[in-house]
């Protein structure tokens, strides 16, 4: 009988403490009325009393008292069924917008002159915790929603998505079928590309020698100017010869081998990759200087250093807003390229 | 326990939970306390653990479903349940679900 109590006193500590004093008594009393007629039976079967052995089997049987008392926990969700993929979409929402509302002050408060490398280094590291609060205030805000809505069913506000009388004709339009999104090729239309883009690269490996092809008259001034470019151009200007090469191979190799019937979403991944990198290139510019003067001595050099003062940074500004950009371009490619994977698996 | 097992397992509870429901409702036309409810059920074949059995007859006495009195029995006080008016209207709902329900179960296997 001591171990009887002992386990009803178990069960007691662990019930619901939203449960009143009187409630949680009462619910002590039913199960020991219960156990106690069981009990009486099993030792009226058995015509003696029960070992202890015999008895800590049957409470063993019974269940833990954590468990048994856990039963009486009211059925009551953080967040129901109904409210829920209002939660995940409204969590989705907070989540991005969080994100790119955090990647815009941080990169106005870092373009404002706190260290660049530091500075974006400690956003880094400080952009989940941004999302974590976000996260938990949404969810904070839709378990008060669950609470009141769960006692208060008349309150559930007329929205589509949650209340049932919602219209089909309110419905958004159909969008396009994701597997439309990669148009047919064809071959003249792939052809005349990679020759084009033969024809590109010429230009392209043509620009040093003959500037003028890619600044027409303003070539002249770049030579007779006061200011040059920095050697970080040149590295870029190598980087996207090569990835333009790379694509070009890639692509007549498609061309003379048929695979341009079948375009793989690894390629166009590929190439925005390059893209990243050849603007990651820029980023890497020595002190973030693109231009210098040419003579640094020159008697009116204090007139042009102020101007690029103002320029360099603006120019690297600029160049970290399409880094990110591209970056963020990148990554949506990558998550659609998952999503079409996923649902290629799944047919 | 492999994934299939606990599969299994999660769906078989969710498919007894309902019909515990409606088994206790029914066979609460007439009076019992927890023991004696859970060893007459288990008399008609319908085993149901009690730490299932309890914590549910508290659930529908708070649903209006059920009501009760504790009443002195065998020297012991207990506490007995009923079907309650509500609980009779909502078991025939559910009873005349169940059959609806069963009949297209045995013509669909």
């Amino acid at each position: 009988m001591d171990l009887l109590e002992r386990y009803l006193q178990a069960v007691r500590k662990y019930l619901p403490w939203t449960l009143s004093r009187a409630r949680q008594d009462d619910i002590v009393a039913e199960l020991r009325a219960n156990y106690e007629s069981q009990l009486e039976e099993r030792e009226a079967d058995l015509d003696r009393k029960l070992t202890e052995g015999e008895m800590i089997d049957w409470l063993k049987q019974l269940g833990n008292p954590m468990q048994v008392a856990g039963r009486y926990q009211p059925v009551q969700y953080l967040i129901g069924p109904t409210l829920f993929p209002m939660y995940l979409y409204v969590l989705r929402l907070a989540l991005i917008w969080s994100l790119a509302i955090y990647a815009f002050v941080t990169i106005v408060l870092t373009w404002t002159g706190v260290p660049i490398v530091s500075s974006v280094a400690e956003a880094i590291f400080r952009a989940p915790g941004v999302m974590f609060t976000a996260a938990t205030w949404v969810t904070l805000v839709f378990v008060v929603l669950e609470y009141i809505f769960a006692r208060h069913p008349q309150l559930l506000p007329r929205m589509d998505g949650i209340n049932v009388d919602w219209s089909p004709s309110k419905l958004a339009p159909l969008e396009p079928a994701r597997s439309s999104r990669r148009k047919q090729p064809v071959f003249a239309k792939f052809a005349a590309q990679v020759i084009f883009e033969w024809l590109f690269l010429g230009w392209l490996l043509l620009v040093p020698k003959y500037p003028f092809l890619m600044f027409g008259p303003s070539a002249w001034y770049a030579q007779v100017g006061p200011f040059k470019i920095a050697s970080v151009w040149w590295t870029f200007y190598w980087v996207v010869v090569a990835f333009n090469f790379a694509q070009i191979v890639w692509n007549t190799m498609d061309l003379t081998s048929g695979a341009w019937r079948r375009p793989t979403p690894l390629k166009p991944l590929f190439f925005k990759a390059g893209g990243l990198i050849t603007i990651g290139v820029l980023l890497t510019a020595q002190n973030h200087v693109f231009a210098l003067l040419k003579d640094p001595a020159a008697s009116d050099a204090a007139k042009y250093n102020a101007m690029l003062n103002q320029l360099n940074p603006s120019l690297y500004f600029g160049m970290q807003v399409v880094f990110l950009i591209v970056a963020m371009q990148f990554a949506w490619e990558i998550y659609q390229l998952f999503l079409d994977s996923r649902s290629g698996a799944r047919s | 326990m492999t994934v299939s097992e606990n599969t299994f397992e999660n769906l078989r509870l969710e498919l007894r939970r309902g019909c515990l429901t409606v088994a206790v409702l029914a066979q609460l036309k007439e009076e019992h306390y927890g023991y004696t409810l859970r060893k007459a059920l288990a008399l008609r074949g319908l085993e149901i653990e009690e730490s299932t059995l309890y914590p549910l007859l508290r659930r529908l006495e708070s649903q209006g479903l059920l009501t009760s009195q504790w009443r002195e029995e065998d020297k012991r006080n207990k506490r007995f349940y009923r079907l309650s008016p509500d609980g009779e209207t909502i078991l025939t709902r559910l009873l005349e679900e169940w059959h609806t329900m069963n009949a297209a179960i045995e013509r669909i296997v």
